[in-house]
């Protein structure tokens, strides 16, 4: 009877995680729609990343939400019109230290990520330099906020990985002195900035 | 008075090989991003839904000054390969183009532009469309940042010319 039960339980579990491994294998093997473009700022200058953002601190990735499609345009392809939008991918975070701004680090929030995997599940959309986020990863965020209060991350070298984990290594890794020291010679940007509702 | 003719000369030809060198050093290097959006026919057929139509055709007319029919308005008969259209969001994307065929325009930066930094930032998303990446040259098309640019540059003309070869 045993016997029985364990090869019950065996067979669902097999064939869930066969499915969880070839649905993990297909996304990392989509090709990638590329992103280039126009920056106001240097994105290979530290100083006028950290600049221009409104918030730059150190998370955790705790969750992938989901993929939300914005801006939709319709163009003409060979096989006829086609709906596309641009993939923003959510994640839930929690802060562990600021250092531009003030956010809150003792709950998790949403943040939005521009890129992800495109609408039709054919490729995954990034700009140039670029990475999606990692659960269970800890990263150094340069965050704009949006005019409704939620914060995005977006474009070549705005999220860098660390690969320390806990609070006190980081704060003393080569990255996170990196990011102080640019705050401290911050090229501000003149523009119009607005508030994130996830501040202290 | 022959020894200050020859130090004149050679003061002379030690400036000219300065002026040479610095000519060679400000002009920066060609570069390609490896794909593009022109189709099988050589051609950038696009259309449009922006409201920076007028930027759009000065940036078309700028390159095809250069190397004309290759960059034109799409028809009924030949589909459109890029289209280019406006989005709001306030990030440091003044614009953006996607290999899949999109030009993104963003509201929050070209609205209070210059006409010759939109004209900048126009020839510079159509540069990637042909398949150029970005140089660092001061007065490339090619290069960042929101800056007043009207001409191609000798690196802008120099990439168009080795992504044309691509096609």
């Amino acid at each position: 009877m045993r016997k029985i039960l364990f090869v019950l339980l065996l067979i669902p579990t097999l064939i869930l995680s066969a499915c969880y491994s070839s649905n993990e294998a297909s996304i990392n093997d989509l090709p990638v729609t590329k992103l280039t473009g126009s920056f106001s700022i240097d994105v290979n200058d530290l100083t006028q990343i950290v600049g221009d953002a409104d918030y730059v601190f150190v998370a955790e990735v705790t969750d992938e939400v989901e993929t939300l499609y914005k801006h939709p345009v319709t163009i003409e392809t060979e096989n006829g019109p086609k709906e596309v939008s641009d993939p923003y991918t959510k994640y839930a975070i929690q802060v562990v230290d600021n250092i531009k701004g003030k956010l809150k680090n003792n709950k998790k929030f949403d943040i939005l990520k521009a890129g992800g995997i495109s609408q039709d599940k054919e490729s995954i959309v990034l700009y140039e330099n670029d990475e999606l986020l990692q659960v269970g990863k800890y990263y150094i965020l340069a965050a704009y906020a949006q005019p409704d209060g939620s914060l995005l991350v977006s474009g070549p070298n705005s999220s860098s990985a660390l690969t320390e984990m806990g609070k006190s290594k980081i704060v003393s890794s080569k990255e996170y002195k990196e990011y102080k020291e640019a705050f401290k010679n911050e090229m501000k940007s003149e523009r119009k900035r607005f508030k994130s509702s996830h501040e202290m | 008075m022959v020894r200050l003719k020859r130090l004149m000369k050679t003061t002379g030809i030690i400036v000219i090989a300065l002026l040479l060198s610095l000519s060679f050093t400000t002009s920066s290097q060609a570069a390609l991003l490896g794909w593009d959006l022109v189709d099988n026919n050589k051609h950038l057929d696009w259309n449009s839904d922006s409201k920076y139509i007028s930027s759009i055709n000065d940036a078309m007319n700028l390159w095809e000054s250069y190397k004309s029919g290759i960059i034109r308005p799409d028809t009924a008969s030949e589909r459109e390969d890029v289209f280019l259209t406006d989005y709001n969001q306030v990030s440091s994307t003044i614009a953006s183009t996607s290999s899949n065929g999109i030009i993104r325009f963003n509201d929050y930066h070209y609205t209070d532009m210059s006409n010759g930094e939109r004209l900048k930032t126009t020839t510079h998303e159509f540069g990637h469309a042909l398949g150029l990446a970005h140089t660092f040259g001061k007065r490339d098309i090619m290069r960042q940042g929101k800056v007043s640019i009207t001409k191609l540059s000798s690196t802008d003309k120099r990439s168009y010319d080795d992504a044309y070869l691509t096609y």
